[in-house]
């Protein structure tokens, strides 16, 4: 008769999840400690049987237990895939850059591939969005590093951020493959090779970014097993989930076009800054500086494509200083006012707090008084 | 103790603990309820994913134990681990130390 630490052992193995290698792990440390304590109460004046019995019942319920390793694990593949998603994100972004230029310095070609897809008003849109969702996953698994007990609402943001900027990419693709497929073959510049390389990276980014989502849903759902976060962050965060959602389909249609891509953007941010759920004052106080750093990027990028496309001003060197000045005021300006528009409603950030005071999530240090 | 008011200081416990010298899991959770008196309740089989936690962030080591009677982890602290423990001591410090001086002493 097999005996009640076997059948235990034999119960847990059913509920643990993961590879292989980590179960045979779990098991074998289960075993040790169970014996062990076994022979602790036996030698205390224990029976056997009650010994086991005694063993069991302080290890945990399987369930318990294999949900807590689940946990660690779950974690564990949301930070992978967050970091696969950053390097797909790379590649994407970099070789639609480099798909631009190629078409904007091509003679005789009809049609730029700049045009045709990849940096059309949606692709542009994609390339913002997950350059911006990069970043944030990069920053926040980078704070994470060396945090064993990173709880799901850490790397919520990394969620949120790849969940935004899903449809997007997938409707920019679309339109892209439909341009590639149009693109004149066999003009012995490669653009055709390097577009089709940012097809595939762009490809590769949407699995990595769903293996995010889909490994942090997981973490969310375990974590249910024991919530610790406060409910009204939640609800804020579900509203601000809304709000975000439908700015983000607005940016995506292509009459909002040009404006809509550094707005987006600083959302983004805002809303991982936002996400942070142990209400960094750093983060907060940073969110305007991390915001005007997205939208001056993406204003001089503009402004370089634009240059290298249409090549330097005939009115010299000044006029193009302009060109580059005027683009990254104009994406500025857009970016701030949307920063305005969703972090100041909802109290993410104070235009006046310059010394990180108050806050609607953040309380200051016991016993400071109110105003000193 | 309830384990709820253990959260956030789990990972400090076990690292005093292992700061000792290498121990198996068992023999951890057996320290940590000797040092507490009893005072430290939890199912002591979810100490051991904080283990491969801690583990997996690079503060503690483990390798499978050749002399004992069966397959058996042992963990040891690293040099990180050893740098955690002492930020995690000295923001309990200044925790207690705060909290006593509201409450008052309780010797």
């Amino acid at each position: 008769m097999a005996s009640s630490i076997e059948s235990y052992l034999t119960e847990l193995a059913r509920a643990l999840s993961g590879p292989r290698r980590h179960r045979r792990r779990v098991i074998a440390e289960a075993r040790d400690h169970l014996w062990c304590a076994t022979e602790a109460h036996v030698d205390a004046g224990a029976p056997a049987d009650a010994a086991q019995r005694e063993a069991i019942a302080r290890f945990g319920a399987p369930r318990e237990i294999a949900a807590a390793h689940a946990r660690r694990l779950a974690r564990n593949a949301v930070a992978v895939a967050a970091m696969w998603s950053a390097v797909a994100a790379a590649a994407f972004v970099g070789l639609v850059v480099v798909t631009t230029q190629l078409g904007g310095v091509r003679d005789g070609v009809p049609a730029r591939a700049i045009e045709g897809g990849a940096a059309g008003a949606v692709g542009w849109i994609a390339v913002q969005l997950v350059a911006a969702c990069a970043a944030v996953t990069v920053v926040r698994v980078w704070l994470l590093r060396g945090e064993p007990a990173a709880h799901a609402g850490d790397l919520r943001l990394v969620q949120r951020g790849h969940a935004l900027v899903l449809a997007t990419v997938g409707v920019s693709l679309a339109l892209d493959l439909d341009a590639f497929r149009r693109m004149p073959a066999g003009q012995g510049d490669g653009a055709e090779v390097v577009f089709g390389l940012a097809l595939l990276a762009g490809a590769g980014w949407l699995a990595a970014a769903a293996g995010v989502v889909r490994a942090q849903r997981r973490v969310r759902a375990l974590d249910r097993l024991a919530p610790r976060e406060a409910p009204t962050l939640d609800i804020v965060a579900r509203l601000l989930d809304g709000v975000v959602g439908a700015a983000t389909r607005v940016a995506s249609m292509p009459i909002v076009g040009r404006l809509a891509r550094p707005g987006a953007s600083a959302m983004v941010v805002a809303a991982g800054w936002y996400a942070n759920p142990r209400g960094s004052r750093r983060g907060r106080q940073h969110l305007a500086v991390v915001a005007l750093a997205c939208a001056a990027a993406a204003g001089f990028a503009t402004a370089l494509a634009h240059l290298v496309a249409e090549g330097p001003s005939t009115h010299g060197l000044l006029s193009d200083v302009v060109v580059v000045g005027v683009l990254v005021a104009v994406e500025g300006t857009v970016a701030i006012g949307c920063l305005l528009a969703v972090a100041v409603p909802l109290g993410v950030w104070r235009p006046t707090d310059r010394h990180g005071r108050g806050g609607t999530t953040h309380a200051g240090p016991i016993g400071t008084p109110a105003g000193s | 103790m309830r384990s709820d008011a253990l959260k956030g200081h789990l990972d400090g416990l076990l690292l005093a603990v292992l700061a000792d010298g290498p121990a198996h899991g068992y023999a951890v959770i057996a320290e940590l309820g000797r040092r507490s008196a009893g005072a430290l309740e939890l199912p002591e089989g979810t100490v051991y994913p904080a283990l491969h936690r801690l583990e997996k962030s690079g503060w503690l080591a483990s390798r499978w134990s050749t002399d004992a009677p069966r397959r058996r982890r042992v963990y040891e602290l690293t040099a990180s681990g050893r740098e955690a423990l002492a930020t995690q001591r000295e923001q309990w410090r200044g925790f207690v130390t705060a909290v006593d001086a509201v409450l008052g002493g309780v010797a």
